[in-house]
């Protein structure tokens, strides 16, 4: 559900990422046919791409753990998801890994990065957004 | 006796505050002046698949552009 929840939010400001001429991407864990279904199911309006091995999620400083998925904070958020009405589907990919949201380019630069703590632990879409329209 | 109940009352107080803690903990990103260096080495020569299963170079993604790069958790 915290997927879903996660492309919920980045559909919301894609008009203004788009008004600022910045692109969205994913990178999913799954397999490319998970992602395409994935990808219809919730309507994303970006590119995605998948990285099953997990190499990028590593390189990114992304973290992986039980602990991180089902610990009390996360359970949680996730009730509080749930009364935002996403729902759990039929889960593909690893289980395990914690998401994030980063800023990146033109060229060398990141302007923006949050490693998600543990599931459900999104980036602030403000400070996403205004990283977006920065230098 | 009385000394060990004492203890294990703050304990418990401890555990419950750490609980607490962990679940209010509020997201957000940190704003980066030259972060770039601590991931160039990192993602040199990784690559990630598209939709057709064909392989990209992942620091192609903002060559040339502005990028927000979701990382997702499993599909779901």
């Amino acid at each position: 559900m915290f997927a879903s929840q996660q492309v919920a939010d980045v559909i919301e400001v894609k008009p203004e990422l788009d008004a600022m001429g910045v692109s969205l991407a994913a990178i999913g864990s799954g397999t490319p046919d998970q992602a395409r279904a994935f990808t219809e199911k919730f309507n994303y309006p970006g590119e995605m791409y998948v990285n099953p091995s997990l190499s990028v999620y590593k390189a990114f400083g992304l973290k992986r753990g039980f602990l991180k998925t089902l610990g009390p904070a996360s359970v949680a958020r996730g009730i509080k998801a749930m009364f935002r009405g996403h729902r759990q589907g039929s889960s593909a990919g690893d289980l395990w890994q914690q998401g994030g949201m980063f800023v990146l380019g033109p060229g060398e630069q990141l302007v923006f990065a949050h490693r998600n703590p543990g599931a459900g632990k999104q980036a602030d879409l403000k400070a996403v957004l205004a990283a977006a329209a920065g230098p | 006796m009385t000394n060990q109940i004492t203890k294990a009352i703050v304990v418990l107080r401890a555990c419950g505050l750490l609980f607490l803690t962990t679940c209010s903990i509020k997201g957000g990103g940190t704003m980066q002046s030259n972060a770039y260096e601590a991931i160039h080495s990192k993602i040199a020569g990784l690559t990630v698949n598209d939709l057709e299963d064909h392989a990209v170079a992942v620091d192609g993604l903002w060559q040339d552009r502005r990028v927000v790069l979701v990382f997702l958790r499993h599909y779901g």
